[in-house]
């Protein structure tokens, strides 16, 4: 009996319902109680509404894990089918062997790559609240900065990768400052928005308490940019690991940029995926962190 | 039953408006918000501002406040001409703005900061009037916890926590029900009896200014001008019970018969 | 003029010959500072070139740039013609799969179970990263870095289309369904119209990453193209190619978003009239 008919027959017996009578779990159905006495098992009835509901809420979790897990299973099987070179495309369980095997190699290149893109994401979170604060401080910054500021964003920052290897070396400063670069812009954009969207009221109610502009900026105006800048640098730490990652692709001796650049080189496809996996664990932690960051400021504000 | 702010001398005000007019973006495309309003106000008096919206009721309480100044005129309140914001004036607005983050009684101890008084001084004060409030047991409580009625309550307590002399409220009860709004009036009028401020209300409530004021003065439509200075004759302290009565409504068709003058033909008033 | 007495400042008074003083001045002051900024941090890198701060190989002055780009014009156009063409097939095959999954994704319950959690969390993934993976499959011809972009592109097109299709309001929905309409007359008359700003807000940041793998694709494998340009000639030293090479892509990116524009205008167009 599929689900849709159990449900159906669900239905029904809610429309005339089965009444419960005398200890619990003993249900008479009216036509039973017409004749002689006739005890139902509560059991009956009850099971195929709970199964039909339980089915309708949880099909679409089922549905799409099970299409993912079915997919990684085909290409398992593909790959083992075809005997595919691993060169081209490697099974996941290779992947995760690979993975295994290199976590060294690995290991040693997360930090690189992760720990200069949260310095440049650090850098960028306080130079672009800086920023913002400064220009939300000055009106005449603000109208002379701000929209040159959203014209810059018309060139796809990455293009400049290049140009910060050749101003600041082939090493660390490079990418930290391209990092940093990449990252900063949202920032600016996002909490200069927020301090300005304060409510009016707000703000004249401090304005009728003599508040100073410090004050206001201080109590009033950076509490309720906060959110601004919370969803901004969910932005920022991404487009920090992306930016670190490309500089690495055009020179480093070492991260994961590095790692999977060489692979290439050698056609070690399953060392680049694996890579990427540890990117992915990597970026999930970084965005986790704010996400969670995010929710105590959502708690602060009562929530 | 009229009263006139003739009969107020200028040494008898508190709040003193003097030919006060306003004008925005002057030059061929102007608009005249204000056009002469003269009014006075006594120590301890408290006077609604009645009016159709846009006729100008707000922009002038922004200006007793300090924060709007007249194209023309002057404005003093307590012997002295208003210049900008004022340390003893305590403001209020449609919207309770309590900052979100900060629970009642934080928010009611906020002009304490600004004004970079000892908190210690004040603090049993903002637990007295939040606990006058009815809200003894929401101290602690963020806004998003409380309800439209229960945070205006809190919004009075912070106009009140830092004993201004004058108190200003631009519709502070428009956005409530009918039900929280009639005992958000009986919670003003309480306080207001205990604490004997000096009052200007701006409403387009008919009902709520008579029961709240001592005297209700008429705008007309946009430019604003006062056509009407109307004592109102109940004794303090006022029950709610006198809303029923004859006279209250008497008092109330008057006024009513007032605004619709000033409106073009067609429109209703409030 | 009476209203020229009230005016004090120069931008006044220029705003007063053209009408309302103070929202007229404020309009001149917000369009002129931020230009007169721009031209002043212009000034400021040519003095501070001139005055030999930076060697000329990391700061080229301005006005070397600027000849470079006159000078090598025709060399450089061709290279950002590769790159324009390149971003052009990238993004329109992945605005065209996108919106089609899109629309399949709305259709079909059963799809769009199956597949928009697994596009969603698709999108974890740094496909950024596996720009070496892509040269590695296809090679350092341009296939390559179309199919980076294609795939960079994909996700949040894909995304934000489903949200707009889905999200029409259900009462008119429910209108259209009473009206006995088929799904697929649902779809094109009142899905598509009120979804399209989703999914133009969804093309124009498909675009932005086309533009950003192809520019990528074109540091790690080739030999061709702006970001070729870019990174070669910031390897040799050549910083006011590289800088230049830079100004051709914002010409790229602006003309490329310019058609996405026109497109959005038209399509909004002709469903308006003929909705």
């Amino acid at each position: 009996m599929n689900a849709r008919a159990l449900a159906v027959a669900d239905l029904d017996t809610l429309a005339t319902g089965p009444e419960t009578d005398g200890p619990a779990g003993i249900v008479t159905t009216p036509q039973a109680a017409t004749g002689p006495a006739a005890v139902v098992p509560a059991a009956a009835p009850v099971q195929p509404l709970r199964l039909a509901g339980l089915w309708r809420q949880f099909r679409p979790t089922v549905l799409s894990t099970g299409f993912g897990l079915f997919m990684l299973a085909l290409w398992e099987f593909l790959v083992w089918v075809t005997d595919y070179p691993p060169a081209i495309l490697p099974s996941p369980t290779a992947i995760l062997a690979t993975m295994f095997a290199h976590r060294e190699l690995l290991l040693t290149n997360m930090p690189p790559t992760a720990g200069v893109a949260l310095g440049g994401f650090f850098i960028a979170t306080f130079a672009g609240v800086a920023i913002a604060v400064a220009m939300t401080w000055s009106k005449y910054l603000k109208e002379a900065f701000y929209p040159n500021i959203i014209a810059f964003q018309i060139v796809p920052k990455i293009a400049w990768a290049p140009m910060f290897i050749l101003w600041l070396g082939i090493d660390t400063e490079s990418r930290l400052g391209f990092a940093t670069f990449i990252s900063i812009f949202p920032i600016i954009i996002s909490m200069t928005t927020g301090l300005q969207s304060t409510d009016r009221s707000m703000l004249m109610l401090c304005r009728s308490l003599t508040a100073s502009k410090w004050q206001m900026l201080v109590h009033v105006r950076f509490p309720y940019a906060l959110p601004f800048l919370f969803s901004a640098m969910k932005i920022s730490i991404t487009l920090a690991m992306i930016g670190v990652i490309v500089a690495e692709f055009i020179t480093s001796q070492r991260g994961l940029g590095f790692v999977i650049l060489t692979a290439a080189g050698r056609a070690e496809t399953d060392l680049i995926m694996a890579a990427v996996l540890v990117l992915i664990v990597v970026g999930l932690a970084f965005y986790g962190v704010v996400a969670f960051g995010t929710w105590l400021v959502d708690r602060w504000f009562g929530r | 039953m009229t009263g006139s702010s003739t009969t107020i001398s200028r040494a008898d005000a508190y709040v003193n408006v003097d030919g006060v007019r306003k004008i925005y973006n002057p030059g061929p495309k102007q608009v005249e918000a204000l056009a002469e309003v003269h009014c006075r106000v006594r120590e301890g008096e408290f006077v609604s501002l009645l009016g159709p919206s846009g006729c100008g009721k707000s922009t002038l309480l922004m200006m007793v406040a300090g924060l709007e100044t007249p194209s023309i005129g002057r404005i003093d309140v307590g012997g002295r001409a208003m210049e900008g914001p004022r340390e003893d004036i305590g403001l209020m607005f449609q919207d309770p703005t309590l900052l979100p983050w900060k629970t009642a009684i934080e928010n009611v101890m906020f002009p304490i900061t600004i004004l970079r008084r000892p908190k210690n001084e004040y603090r049993d004060a903002a637990v007295a009037l939040l606990t006058q409030v009815g809200l003894g047991d929401f101290l602690d409580r963020k806004p998003a916890q409380l309800s439209g009625g229960m945070r205006q309550r809190v919004a009075i307590c912070r106009a009140l926590v830092y004993d201004p002399s004058l108190l200003l409220m631009d519709e502070p009860f428009s956005a409530l029900d009918a039900i929280t709004r009639d005992e958000m009036n009986q919670v003003l009028m309480n306080m207001w009896q205990e604490f004997r401020k000096t009052g200007l209300f701006v409403t387009h409530s008919i009902r709520e200014s008579v029961f709240l004021s001592d005297r209700v003065l008429v705008m007309s439509a946009r430019p604003g001008r006062i056509v009407a200075d109307v004592t109102i004759p109940f004794a303090r302290p006022r029950d709610f019970s006198i809303v029923e009565g004859r006279e209250f409504n008497e008092i109330c068709a008057y006024l009513r018969s007032k605004i619709s003058e000033q409106e073009p033909t067609g429109a209703k008033a409030a | 003029m009476a209203s020229l007495r009230h005016s004090e400042s120069p931008f006044a008074a220029i705003g007063a010959l053209l009408g309302s003083v103070e929202y007229r001045a404020a309009a001149f002051r917000m369009v002129a500072l931020p230009l007169l900024t721009a031209a002043g941090v212009i000034w400021m890198w040519d003095r501070t070139v001139d005055a030999g701060l930076f060697p000329t190989v990391m700061l080229p002055p301005p006005a070397d740039v600027v000849n470079m780009l006159v000078a090598q014009s025709g060399f450089m156009l061709g290279h950002a013609e590769k790159t324009f063409y390149e971003c052009l097939a990238g993004f329109v095959i992945a605005a065209l799969t996108g919106v089609g999954l899109a629309t399949l994704i709305t259709v079909s319950r059963i799809c769009r179970e199956m597949l928009y959690p697994n596009l969603v969390l698709f999108q974890l993934i740094p496909t950024i990263a596996l720009g070496p993976l892509f040269a590695l499959w296809f090679g350092v011809g341009p296939q390559s870095r179309l199919f980076y972009a294609m795939c960079l592109a994909l996700f949040p097109i894909v995304v934000a289309s489903s949200t707009g299709l889905m999200n029409t309001s259900p009462y008119f929905v429910r209108l259209c369904e009473s009206l006995t309409a088929s799904r697929w007359q649902i779809l094109f008359r009142v899905r598509f119209p009120f979804a399209l700003p989703h999914i133009f807000t969804g093309l124009r940041i498909g675009l932005t990453l086309a533009i950003i793998g192809v520019v990528v694709g074109e540091f790690i494998t080739a030999q061709s193209g702006i970001g070729y340009l870019i990174s070669y000639a910031s390897s040799g030293m050549e910083t006011a190619t590289a800088l230049a090479a830079i100004l051709f892509l914002l010409g790229v990116g602006m003309v490329l978003f310019l058609m996405l524009m026109v497109l959005e205008l038209v399509l909004n167009y002709l469903f308006s009239t003929h909705g």
